[in-house]
């Protein structure tokens, strides 16, 4: 039964198109893309910057992505299932190694994905290491991710935990420069990052660092093994269960006898019967006004994630860790940056940490505001449809929608601008957090709008490589050269340059960048209309 | 894709109350699904024709075998899903019960029925007395302020039909609406069908049970993604 169950497993994920395209893009993107950058972003934070072990880690950390979020929806999927088919079978500790055994799998495909995108750019030095530091990562992330999968019931909340792990770890772990904090040493991924890219930390004491990470290893996943035997463990059956039944079925048979008379519906009187025609007709009544039904959809909507407290405390607490680590890790050393006040362009010479400060806000605002976007959208698209069936326009449900999407993008970003603040307070206050604002509304309609076209997980992948790509590395001011030439053609360009203005100078005079960005929310609000439109408006057509 | 519909010349298309007495009509439907991915990629004809029409006042079943095409064509009279080709004409508006409860998981049944009210164009004291009717007859009136989440299958069930049922719509499309109802509440089920029949409503409901046939004033079947009688 073992191996049936890890065979279905693995055919069950292989017949996702996602998962196959995800194997390919976030190897190709993080060792390609992200590879060259992040050397550059390294030294910055007073890493050694080594082209080589930056590549090496780019392959651990495309296996830890793949990994993780491989390992989660494994249990997150099939856990009800595995449960029934356990108790079908009365081996339950078979059906837990069966899933154990196909979760294993995954980890060493995410581990090959990564470690052959490595050996097709840059070749694999020492490929003892590379290969068994890979896998040691692949299999911490696969712990992890089936751990939180036992823990969090629903998708939303568990993908987004594995991926904010995975943020910390890469963007605050020791390849980055980070090695000698105290704080980034109870990362995951802090040894084996260190065995991965040949660096030693002096601090492993007698077990190493090589024995460090077979402990994070062996640790978790022994924690998620357990875990996942608990999950899945039937639920003991109660000696009394025949009578308990029997009865049951004499108090449903007393019920039907009792059968009552329903009461009467009130009648809504029918304004217009419509007339027959080749296409459907309208709704005969609509005389609550526009504004009550955009209000109610936004009211619902609110209601619904209010009550999703782990999104909101992530909210709120991303930004507050995430932020403040970054700045508390990076070298406090003078660095340039091109500087444009009072019609007079000059390059100043500020504090790194202060620059890091200011550019970590849009950074996190906009992964977070576009998460949001993405799993409001994603998470109300049925009940969006029925709504709309049963006579809201699609408009309507979308303003409401949005409304639920600009309260977590103005908390989220309120929180990001003040803890940067407190640190460092920009010069111009209203701009800043203005500017950050806008990045983070583009960004969270950017995941409302790939929602419906990518789903969840999809959609996940990609607002993390977005976010990254384009506030963390095309508009990053911190870089020697400045920015990248192709950022420019980025969404968070405009209000990027609008933002570094406010927290730098004292003056506003980036009109012309603002509007940019202005125009870059104007037409990715659009398309979004536009797409939720076509895929809910079919009861208008 | 639009596709022939010539029915089969052995079998008679479901016939059909015409005129302004029809509550809803639909003729030549048909609808393929795609599958698989190039180059592998297929198409799965469903729907390859189907004529259906409702009078005022009729309760129709709609049976076939598994994976006939009911839900799909359900889906199409009632507009979630596109058809490749046929017209359908509604007068009036639609109550829609889905096969799966399509809920929001953390609002209330209240927030529910206050949300769908809205929709519908009711204003709340029809909301709130419709509701209560709901409430009383289909028997779910404790879970009032629970959540979807916490609600269990038979509840979410009489969620999923209360929706439907909320503005008296002049048509009503039900797809399997008593799935995970106790005796007690299917017996109403069937008293409130009766209601609706009374008060010349057109009700379609998609059915596996031999023992509703008697409740039915029509049977149309759909075979070979046809409808035949």
């Amino acid at each position: 039964m073992t191996v049936l169950v890890a065979r279905r497993a693995v055919g069950s994920y292989s017949r996702r198109p996602l998962n196959l395209v995800l194997l390919v893009v976030v190897p190709v993107v993080l060792v390609f893309v992200w590879g060259p950058s992040l050397a550059d972003f390294s030294k910055l934070f007073g890493g050694a910057g080594d082209r080589a072990e930056i590549d090496a880690a780019t392959a651990g950390w495309a296996a830890a992505a793949l990994a993780g979020l491989a390992g989660f929806f494994q249990v997150s999927g099939s856990r009800t299932a595995d449960r029934r088919l356990a108790a079908a079978g009365g081996r339950y500790a078979a059906v837990v190694a069966g899933r154990g055994g196909a979760s294993f799998c995954l980890a060493m495909v995410a581990a090959a994905g990564g470690l052959v995108a490595l050996a097709a750019r840059t070749g694999i030095n020492d490929p003892f290491r590379a290969i068994s530091a890979t896998v040691l990562i692949a299999i911490i992330y696969l712990a992890l991710g089936v751990l939180v999968g036992t823990v969090v019931k629903t998708e939303m909340n568990g993908a987004l935990l594995v991926t904010l792990a995975w943020v910390f770890d890469v963007f605050l772990g020791p390849a980055m420069g980070s090695g000698p904090s105290l704080v980034t040493r109870v990362f995951p991924l802090h040894f084996p990052t260190l065995v991965l890219t040949g660096q030693v930390t002096g601090h492993a004491g007698p077990l190493g660092d090589v024995g460090w990470s077979l402990v994070w290893a062996a640790g978790l996943s022994t924690l998620a093994g357990v875990r996942l035997a608990i999950t899945i463990r039937p639920a003991p059956v109660p000696h009394s269960v025949r009578a308990a039944t029997a009865n049951a079925r004499s108090l449903s048979a007393t019920t039907a006898v009792q059968a009552t008379a329903t009461s009467p519906l009130p009648r809504i009187v029918v304004v217009a019967n419509l007339p027959a025609s080749t296409t459907r007709t309208t709704p005969a009544i609509r005389h609550v006004r526009v504004r009550t039904r955009v209000l109610a959809v936004s009211r619902a909507g609110m209601r619904e994630h209010r009550r999703n407290r782990v999104l909101w405390a992530l909210l709120v607490a991303v930004p507050t860790v995430f932020i403040g680590m970054a700045i508390m890790v990076t070298v406090d050393v003078p660095g340039p940056i091109s500087l444009f006040d009072g019609g007079r362009r000059f390059t100043g010479l500020l504090s790194e940490r202060r620059i890091h400060a200011a550019t970590m806000v849009p950074v996190t605002s906009a992964f977070l505001a576009g998460l949001t976007g993405l799993f409001v959208v994603t998470g109300s698209a049925g009940g969006d449809g029925r709504l709309v069936l049963a006579g809201l326009r699609p408009r309507e449900v979308l303003a409401g929608r949005l409304a639920v999407v600009a309260a977590a993008t103005v908390l989220t970003t309120a929180v990001a601008v003040a803890i940067s603040g407190m640190w460092y307070p920009p010069r111009q206050w209203a701009v800043f957090a203005v500017a950050n604002l806008l990045i983070a509304l583009t960004y969270a309609m950017l995941g409302v709008l790939i929602g419906p076209l990518t789903g969840r997980i999809g959609g996940l992948y990609l607002m993390l490589l977005l976010a990254f790509i384009d506030v963390g590395l095309g508009q990053n001011v911190m870089f020697p050269a400045g920015p990248p030439a192709w950022g420019a053609y980025l969404p968070a360009h405009g209000a990027s340059r609008v933002m570094i203005d406010a927290a730098f100078t004292q003056h506003f005079d980036q009109t012309g960048y603002f509007l940019l960005g202005l125009a870059w929310l104007f037409v990715l609000t659009v398309a979004t209309g536009q797409v939720f439109r076509t895929r809910t408006a079919m009861a208008r057509r | 894709m639009s596709k022939p519909t010539t029915p089969a010349p052995t079998e008679r298309s479901a016939p059909a109350p015409t005129g302004p007495s029809a509550g809803l009509t639909a003729s030549g439907i048909t609808k393929s699904y795609h599958r698989g991915i190039w180059p592998r990629r297929r198409e799965v004809p469903v729907l390859r024709g189907a004529d259906l029409t409702i009078g005022a006042g009729e309760v129709v079943g709609l049976v076939g075998e598994n994976g006939s095409g009911k839900s799909t064509l359900m889906k199409i009279l009632v507009g979630a899903l596109a058809a490749d080709a046929g017209t359908v004409t509604v007068s009036g508006r639609i109550g829609y019960c889905p096969q799966e409860p399509v809920l929001y998981e953390r609002l209330t049944c209240d927030e529910h029925l206050e949300l769908f009210g809205v929709a519908y164009g009711m204003d709340e004291r029809a909301v709130s007395s419709g509701s209560e009717a709901l409430y009383s007859t289909l028997g779910f009136d404790r879970w009032r302020t629970s959540q979807t989440a916490e609600l269990s299958g038979g509840t979410r069930a009489k969620l999923n039909l209360a929706i439907a049922l909320l503005a008296d719509p002049e048509v009503l499309l039900l797809d399997e609406p008593y799935a995970g109802f106790d005796w007690d509440t299917y017996l109403r089920f069937w008293d409130l069908t009766a209601e609706r029949r009374a008060a010349g409503r057109s009700v379609v409901v998609i059915s596996h049970f031999v023992a509703d046939e008697e409740r039915f004033d029509r049977i149309v079947q759909l075979r070979d993604g046809r409808t035949v009688q």
